[in-house]
C-alpha cells in the first residue's frame, strides 16, 4: 500500500478550517470590491527576471525556481505585488490613474531552514497607483484597519515607519554601498549586538554612531517618539521624512487609529524597494506579521511607468489564526440531511433543490449509503433530517 | 505573561545564577527540580527550559516571547528574531581543531566533522578552501580519532576535552557568548515587560545600575 504523502512544507486545508478561511477571504475580497478596487488574477508561474532585479522585496534564496522547456528560469511567484505592477505597467498601462487593484493568490517561498520544498501562503492585497502624497498612504493604513475589522480582530497594532529617515541619516555618512547595506540590514533586523560592534569600528563621527545605535530601539507610542524625534534629525531628508510621518500620525489620530499605532523609526524593508512609508500590522496572540505594506514609487519607473505606487498584503493564514483566537463569528446556517429511497428520489431531489434556492444547506443521500445515521449526523453537524423513504 | 525560553545546560545554569541577583526574578527557576516550566503568576513571567537548538524555533514562532541561547546556535539556525543583548556569559570559542600529531599526507580536500555545518562551510568558503563537511550530532571529538574526518569545527571552553582526546586547536573561528533574542512581534507588543527583563539581566551582569535607553510601551 503506497503512502500518499505531500511534499514537505505543503499542507492540505480541510473542511472546517477551509470553510473558516473561505468566509474570511470572502469578507476581505468583498470589502476591497466595495472600495471600488478592480480585481486581477495573475499566473502562478512567472519568469525569474521579474523578481531578480535590484528592486525586489524578496531575497533570491527564498524564490522557488524551475526551468522550462526553452531553458528559461521560471519561478513560483513569491509575491503578488510585483506581478500586479507588471500588469499595471503593461496590460493596464493605458488606464486612467488613479488605478486601484486587488488580488488574492498563493505565494511560494523556499523553506531555508528545513529541507521542505517551500511554504505556501495565501495573500489578499491591494495596490494603488497614481495617488499623491499622504492620501495614498492613509488610504492603505485605513484599509488595513478595515481588514482587521472584517476579520473580526479587534486587538491589533499597526507599526509604521518611513525609510527616508534611515536613508537620510546614511546620506551624511561616507561609507561603501556594501557597508551601508550591511548596517541598514542590522538596524532592520534589530541585531543590537552586531550593530554595536560594527558601528564602533566605523570611520564616522561618534554623534552618528550614537544615532545609528539608537535606531533599532527608537519605537513606541507616537506621542513618546515624536517628543524625541529631534535626536535623530540630521538633515533635510530626515526632517522631511519625520515630518511626513508626523502628518500621517495626526491624520490617523483623526481616524481614531491612535491607540493602535506604534511608530518605529528603525523599520526597514529592502532599502531599494520601499521609498517612503512602510508598515506592518500584528494581532495579539499570533507571533507573525499579519499585514505588510508601504510605498514603492520607484518600482514602476523600473518597468517604464512613472507613477506613485503603494500597497499592502494580508497574510490570510495569520489573519485567520488571529481571528480564531478572537473567535470569528460564523453564520451558522441550518444544515438539512435528506434521506431517500429509490422510489422517492425525484421528490427528494425537487425538495432539496427548492430548499437550497431558499438559502439552506441540503445534503441529499440515498438511505442505503448511510450505515449509522446518528453518527453521520453527529460528525457533520446536521440540524434536521428529512425522510423520503 | 512574558514567556522566556532558556537553553538547557550551561546557559540555564548561568542564567539562573544571574536571576538570583535580580530582585524581580529571583526565586522562580529551580534547576534542582525536574520541572521544565517555571511560572510566576504574580510577576507574570514564565521560564521554560529547552534544548539549545530549539530556542530560536520557540522564539521565532512566538511560542516564547524571548529566549537565551548561545551565539553558536543563532549562527547555525538563522531565524527571524531580534538579537538584542549579549549576556557575555558562557564564553567559549568556535575553533578548527584536529589531531596534534602532524599527518604524513595532508589531503587536498580535508574532511571536517561538525555539529555546525553552516558555520563550518561559511568559514571555509571565506578562506576559499574546498572541504567536505560531515554533519554529526554529538561527541564530535571522536571523528578525527577514529578516522571519520581530518579535523573538526566545534566549540571549545577550557580545552580540556580536546586535550584529553589528543586534539589541538588549529585555528580560532570566532568567540561565542550567550545572547538574548526576542520575537519580532512580541518586541513591539510586549515591549515594557521585555525591557524590564532586559534591564534586570543587564544590571545583574554589570553588577550595578544601567541607563536603560529603551522606550516603554503603554
Amino acid at each position: 500500500m503506497q503512502s500518499f504523502k505531500i511534499p514537505p512544507g505543503m499542507r492540505d486545508i480541510l473542511v472546517d478550517e477551509s470553510s473558516k478561511r473561505t468566509i474570511l477571504q470572502e469578507r476581505l475580497l468583498h470589502y476591497m470590491q466595495n472600495c471600488g478596487f478592480g480585481r486581477i488574477e495573475t499566473p502562478l508561474f512567472e519568469y525569474y527576471e521579474l523578481f531578480s532585479g535590484d528592486i525586489s522585496p524578496v531575497d533570491d534564496e527564498s524564490i522557488i525556481k524551475t526551468i522550462d522547456r526553452d531553458g528559461r528560469v521560471v519561478v513560483l511567484r513569491p509575491d503578488m505585488t510585483i506581478p500586479t505592477v507588471r500588469v499595471a505597467a503593461t496590460k493596464l498601462r493605458g488606464q486612467q490613474k488613479p488605478l486601484k487593484l486587488f488580488y488574492m493568490g498563493n505565494v511560494y517561498r523556499a523553506d531555508k531552514k528545513n529541507r521542505g520544498i517551500g511554504r505556501e501562503f495565501c495573500q489578499i492585497g491591494a495596490e494603488i497607483y497614481g495617488c499623491s502624497g499622504k492620501w495614498l498612504d492613509l488610504e492603505i493604513v485605513g484599509m488595513a484597519r478595515e481588514s482587521f475589522r472584517e476579520a473580526g480582530v479587534s486587538d491589533y497594532k499597526i507599526d509604521i515607519g518611513h525609510v527616508g529617515i534611515i536613508k537620510g541619516i546614511f546620506e551624511e555618512l561616507n561609507l561603501t554601498e556594501e557597508k551601508k547595506t550591511y548596517i541598514v540590514d542590522l538596524i532592520g533586523k534589530k541585531n543590537l549586538v552586531e550593530l554595536e560592534n560594527e558601528v564602533a569600528a566605523l570611520p564616522i563621527e561618534s554623534r552618528y554612531k550614537e544615532i545609528i545605535c539608537k535606531l533599532p530601539l527608537f519605537f513606541g507610542r507616537p506621542e513618546d517618539i515624536f517628543k524625541r524625534i529631534d535626536e535623530i534629525i540630521v538633515n533635510d531628508t530626515v526632517r522631511k521624512s519625520a515630518g511626513y510621518l508626523f502628518e500621517i500620525y495626526e491624520k490617523c489620530k483623526d481616524m481614531g487609529l491612535a491607540p493602535n499605532l506604534i511608530i518605529d523609526v528603525g523599520m526597514m524593508g529592502n532599502m531599494k524597494y520601499y521609498t517612503g512609508l512602510i508598515f506592518r500590522a500584528y494581532a495579539q496572540g499570533t507571533g507573525e506579521v499579519v499585514i505588510s505594506g508601504g510605498r514603492y514609487d520607484d518600482l514602476l519607473g523600473e518597468m517604464g511607468l512613472n507613477t506613485t505606487a503603494a500597497g499592502f498584503a494580508i497574510y490570510v493564514d495569520s489573519m485567520a489564526e488571529a481571528a480564531a483566537i478572537e473567535n470569528i463569528n460564523q453564520n451558522k446556517e441550518p444544515k438539512v440531511l435528506v434521506i431517500y429511497s429509490g422510489g422517492r428520489f425525484i421528490e427528494a431531489l425537487q425538495y432539496s433543490e427548492s430548499c437550497r434556492k431558499g438559502g439552506n444547506t441540503v445534503n441529499l443521500i440515498n438511505c442505503s449509503d448511510i450505515s449509522d445515521l446518528e453518527q453521520y449526523c453527529k460528525q457533520y453537524g446536521y440540524d434536521e433530517i428529512l425522510n423520503f423513504e | 505573561m512574558l514567556k522566556v525560553a532558556i537553553a538547557k545546560g550551561r546557559v540555564a545554569d548561568k542564567v539562573s545564577e544571574l536571576l538570583l541577583d535580580t530582585s524581580e526574578y529571583r526565586n522562580i527557576i529551580d534547576l534542582k527540580s525536574r520541572k521544565l516550566v517555571f511560572i510566576d503568576e504574580a510577576k507574570e513571567v514564565e521560564f521554560f527550559l529547552v534544548k539549545p537548538s530549539d530556542v530560536p524555533v520557540y522564539v521565532g514562532s512566538g511560542a516564547a516571547d524571548a529566549g537565551i541561547v548561545g551565539k553558536d546556535i543563532l549562527m547555525e539556525t538563522q531565524s527571524q528574531v531580534y538579537e538584542i543583548l549579549d549576556l557575555k556569559i558562557c564564553k567559549c570559542r568556535m575553533v578548527l581543531a584536529g589531531p596534534s600529531e602532524k599527518k604524513q599526507v595532508i589531503p587536498i580536500v580535508r574532511k571536517i566533522a561538525t555539529k555546525y555545518p553552516k558555520i563550518a562551510s561559511e568559514y571555509f568558503n571565506k578562506k576559499s578552501e574546498p572541504v567536505e563537511i560531515i554533519k554529526l550530532d554529538g561527541s564530535i571529538e571522536l571523528a578525527p580519532i577514529v578516522g571519520l574526518s581530518d579535523a573538526i569545527v566545534d566549540i571549545v571552553e577550557s580545552g580540556m576535552t580536546l586535550k584529553e582526546n589528543g586534539l589541538i586547536v588549529y585555528e580560532n573561528i570566532c568567540d561565542i557568548t550567550a545572547r538574548m533574542v526576542v520575537n519580532r512581534v512580541s518586541y513591539k507588543l510586549k515591549n515594557k515587560s521585555i525591557n524590564t527583563f532586559v534591564s534586570a539581566i543587564r544590571s545583574s551582569i554589570e553588577g550595578g545600575d544601567t541607563n536603560a535607553q529603551n522606550i516603554n510601551m503603554g
